[in-house]
């Protein structure tokens, strides 16, 4: 054994070492062996059946109708939420012991985090393509044409990868912050509901939250899907499908004349009356104006009537499709969100937003990473 | 209840109605008791917030003692901020729900530092039940009962340490010279030394032993000497100021850590080959490092294992490698936290012998181990480091192996450790008496 230490070559000499750059290149071709070697691969099976759980939901009414697409819409932000921060949130933590000694040993902390940043980019690149093959294959009806781009495959498969990126980062930063991976597996689901919740997809939230709301890269991605949808220009179907389930529901009533005049008075009964006209060529409104004047009316004075109707008939009075029209278009207008706005300019700023909260976590993630050797032994 | 004698309440008690008031009451009159019992002035008592942490020093946990003040100044600041603040606004709603959320984790802690507390009291767990809902009945009975006596007292600790030697070493062309004077932290507002008055010189070629009891302060040494933990200290290597120019000298100090930190999942040839881009120099011919990362597994032995994964490795293997890693770079000063652990005599024997041989190339090696009886022949010298009366870390003993049997009167290096722990950790207490010894001996 001395023989063979005796011929080692000098090799202390203290001269310049390698830079953050190369450095960045020593680490990412380790991750991307080790995403080989070790169980980092299986996030790819399970970003595809995330997928097939999303396409589930999603594929009958995403981009048809505006509940459709906001469930849509928001089933996909989830999904890559989840997506990112699965696939981060234990990277560094689990080897914080390994960074330490790397770092004594002269390891750039920014370049162990770019490496990290590369490689899970890829990772959420790969994971994104495959959220998207399955939504195509479940047959999810896309639009056909796209609009940043040309493609609406790439448009949305932008914002789910920025959507996964940007929550990767997140993880990134929670898993610098930490220490073990225990403490990281029990903020996850704090931050998962948190970017639930303040989304604002599906729980609507009081105005003093929305400033809460704002720090969520959630609600920037569900908008940008949303928008990329053109939400407002969909029909909203629930309050007609609401209505349509109640067609077997029985109105009873007892009716007096005195409604009856009561009615006949009101002004927005009247403008009503007055665009439907007799065969003689008089309104409806002229109708009801005689009734009142020559007191008709008045020999009832006291009976009641009681009515016993179903919705359904009403509805097949006043003729089913106008109804339907009349508040299929009620419920959009109501249903309006200028977030969701079909413009350029509104899907470029959520990815822009996106972009900079994944820029701000690495940041982050690299100035806590900078701080390992002040790690308690 | 005009507000600000409700202001006062919770300021002095962390709550405004007048059973919490006599509740707090009651805990000061007990915590002034306990405190009388366990060495601590008993009007700090009195002190809001501050009380909690007194308590768990007289219950020996200090750490505890910081976030239950933290809690405490919190949870009391949260109801005094309540006061002022209607329950209609939103944000007396945000204050009261951190007022819970902190509240629970001032009650878990309360709960660490009560079941302390009893252990010192030498009492029943049972009393918890008691302690928890009503914890200034509980501190009266403890505080005021003859019966309940505490083992030990906080002022136990304050001790005469041992004099400073003040005695430098001198700084040679070749080897490591050590001149710390001391390193400290400051916790919870409070300067705490854990090194203190470290001087020697080790020439090149030798393999030193590092010795010392648990919280003697070994790898904070090790850790100032390579630089990675300063001190308030001069470590020169090689006629090189490490603290100075430690972006360069780090690659020629290697630290091999106690844990095996390696990653499990990429190859040993993969790991060993990444080391070497790390560590070697730039400039270093991409045939030559191919050479070398071939030449060190040859020399630990890892060539059969070359394309295994590193969590396959035996325990004897990793270790190897984890020393190999640092190995490669070829450093002058090599230090190793407790190589052997984890191995049999055997394993442990072949691991040593091969660091002697390092050794013997003119490098420094200093080695913490707990079992260096087995191996005592392979070193040159040894340093005994223990804590003194104040719980810093001083040095007992630096010299060589025969040097430091005949200072101790011991023949095993493991009975010299037990030599300088203290009588609570199973020694025999006489590490003030050796710190001592050893200054009279620097300054002769």
């Amino acid at each position: 054994m001395p023989e063979q230490i005796e011929q080692s070559v000098e090799v202390n000499g203290i001269g310049r070492h390698r830079g953050r750059l190369f450095q960045i290149r020593i680490y990412l071709v380790k991750f991307l062996r080790m995403f080989i070697y070790q169980n980092d691969w299986k996030v790819l099976p399970m970003a595809a059946a995330i997928g097939v759980i999303v396409a589930m939901v999603t594929r009958s009414n995403m981009f048809v109708t505006m509940e459709g697409t906001l469930v849509g819409s928001f089933a996909i932000t989830l999904a890559c939420v989840w997506n990112g921060c699965f696939n981060s949130i234990q990277v560094v933590c689990r080897e914080r012991g390994i960074v330490k000694r790397e770092h004594r040993s002269g390891m750039h902390i920014s370049s162990y985090v770019c490496a990290h940043v590369i490689y899970q980019a890829l990772l959420c690149l790969a994971q994104t393509i495959l959220l998207m093959i399955v939504c195509v294959r479940a047959g999810v009806p896309f639009p056909k044409e796209g609009f940043i781009t040309r493609w609406i495959y790439l448009d949305i498969g932008i914002s789910a990868f920025l959507i996964t990126f940007a929550s990767d980062m997140m993880g990134l930063l929670v898993s610098s912050f930490v220490r073990t991976t225990t403490a990281a597996m029990t903020v996850m689901p704090l931050l998962l509901v948190f970017q639930l919740i303040f989304s604002g997809g599906m729980v609507a939230l009081p105005q003093w939250t929305l400033s809460v709301s704002g720090a969520t890269l959630s609600r920037y991605g569900l908008r940008s899907i949303a928008a990329l949808a053109d939400f407002n220009s969909l029909p909203a179907v629930s309050g007609w499908n609401t209505l349509s389930n109640m067609r077997n529901t029985e109105i009873d009533h007892t009716l007096t004349v005195d409604d009856v005049v009561v009615l006949l008075q009101n002004d927005a009964v009247r403008s009503q009356l007055s665009e439907i006209s007799t065969p003689d060529g008089l309104t409806m409104e002229q109708v009801a104006d005689t009734i009142l004047e020559t007191g008709m009316l008045q020999q009832f004075e006291g009976a009641e009537y009681d009515l016993h109707i179903k919705l359904g008939d009403i509805l097949n009075a006043i003729g089913e499709q106008r109804v339907k029209e009349y508040v299929t278009e009620a419920s959009r207008i109501t249903s309006y969100n200028a977030a969701y706005e079909h413009t350029r300019g509104n899907v470029i700023r959520c990815w822009m937003v996106m972009i900079a909260f994944s820029l701000g976590f690495v940041i982050l993630a690299t100035i806590a990473l900078e701080f390992i050797d002040k790690d308690k032994r | 209840m005009p507000r600000i004698m409700k202001l006062l309440l919770t300021l002095l008690f962390g709550e405004a109605g007048y059973l919490s008031a006599a509740a707090g009451v009651l805990i000061c009159i007990g915590l002034w008791g306990v405190f009388k019992k366990c060495g601590v002035k008993p009007w700090r008592a009195l002190i809001p917030c501050l009380k909690y942490y007194d308590l768990a020093l007289c219950a020996a946990r200090e750490p505890e003692g910081r976030v239950l003040f933290m809690t405490s100044v919190l949870t009391t600041l949260g109801s005094a901020a309540a006061l002022f603040i209607p329950e209609s606004n939103r944000i007396w709603v945000v204050v009261g729900s951190l007022d819970i959320l902190v509240y629970v984790v001032e009650t878990i802690f309360l709960i660490r530092v009560i079941i302390a507390l009893l252990e010192v009291f030498d009492a029943k767990k049972r009393w918890l039940f008691l302690a928890i809902p009503l914890t200034g009945i509980f501190l009266v009975i403890f505080g005021w009962n003859r019966r309940f006596q505490p083992k030990w007292k906080v002022s136990d600790y304050q001790e005469q340490a041992a004099s400073l030697s003040g005695v430098n070493a001198r700084v040679m062309d070749k080897g490591l010279t050590v001149n710390i004077e001391d390193r400290s932290v400051t916790e919870f507002f409070k300067k705490k030394y854990l090194l203190r008055d470290i001087h020697m010189y080790i020439k090149p070629g030798s393999m030193v032993l590092l010795l010392g009891g648990s919280g003697a302060g070994k790898t904070t040494y090790l850790n100032a000497v390579n630089g990675y933990e300063r001190a308030n200290a001069k470590i020169v290597l090689n006629n090189a100021n490490v603290y100075e120019n430690y972006k360069k000298m780090q690659y020629d100090i290697g630290f091999v850590p106690q844990q095996d930190l390696m990653r499990g999942a990429d190859t040993v040839q993969a790991t060993l080959t990444d080391a070497a881009l790390l560590r070697l120099p730039i400039d270093y011919p991409a045939a030559l490092r191919k050479e070398r990362v071939t030449e060190v597994m040859r020399i630990f032995g890892l060539e059969p294992v070359a394309g295994s994964m590193v969590s396959k490795l035996s325990g004897g293997q990793r270790k190897r490698l984890s020393i190999a890693m640092e190995f490669i770079s070829n450093p002058s000063l090599f230090i190793l936290d407790e190589p052997d652990s984890g191995l049999d005599g055997v394993m442990a024997r072949e691991l040593f012998e091969q660091l002697r041989n390092i050794a013997d190339q003119g490098k420094i090696i200093i080695v913490i181990t707990h079992t260096p009886d087995r191996v005592i022949d392979l070193f040159d010298d040894v340093i005994v480091l223990a804590k003194d009366a104040n719980r810093t870390g001083r040095l007992a003993f630096f010299g060589s192996i025969d040097d430091a049997r005949a200072f101790f009167g011991k023949q095993r290096m493991e009975e010299i450790v037990m030599s300088v722990n203290r009588k609570e950790e199973g020694g025999e207490g006489r590490a003030d008496e050796f710190i001592e010894k050893y200054a009279e001996v620097q300054h002769a």
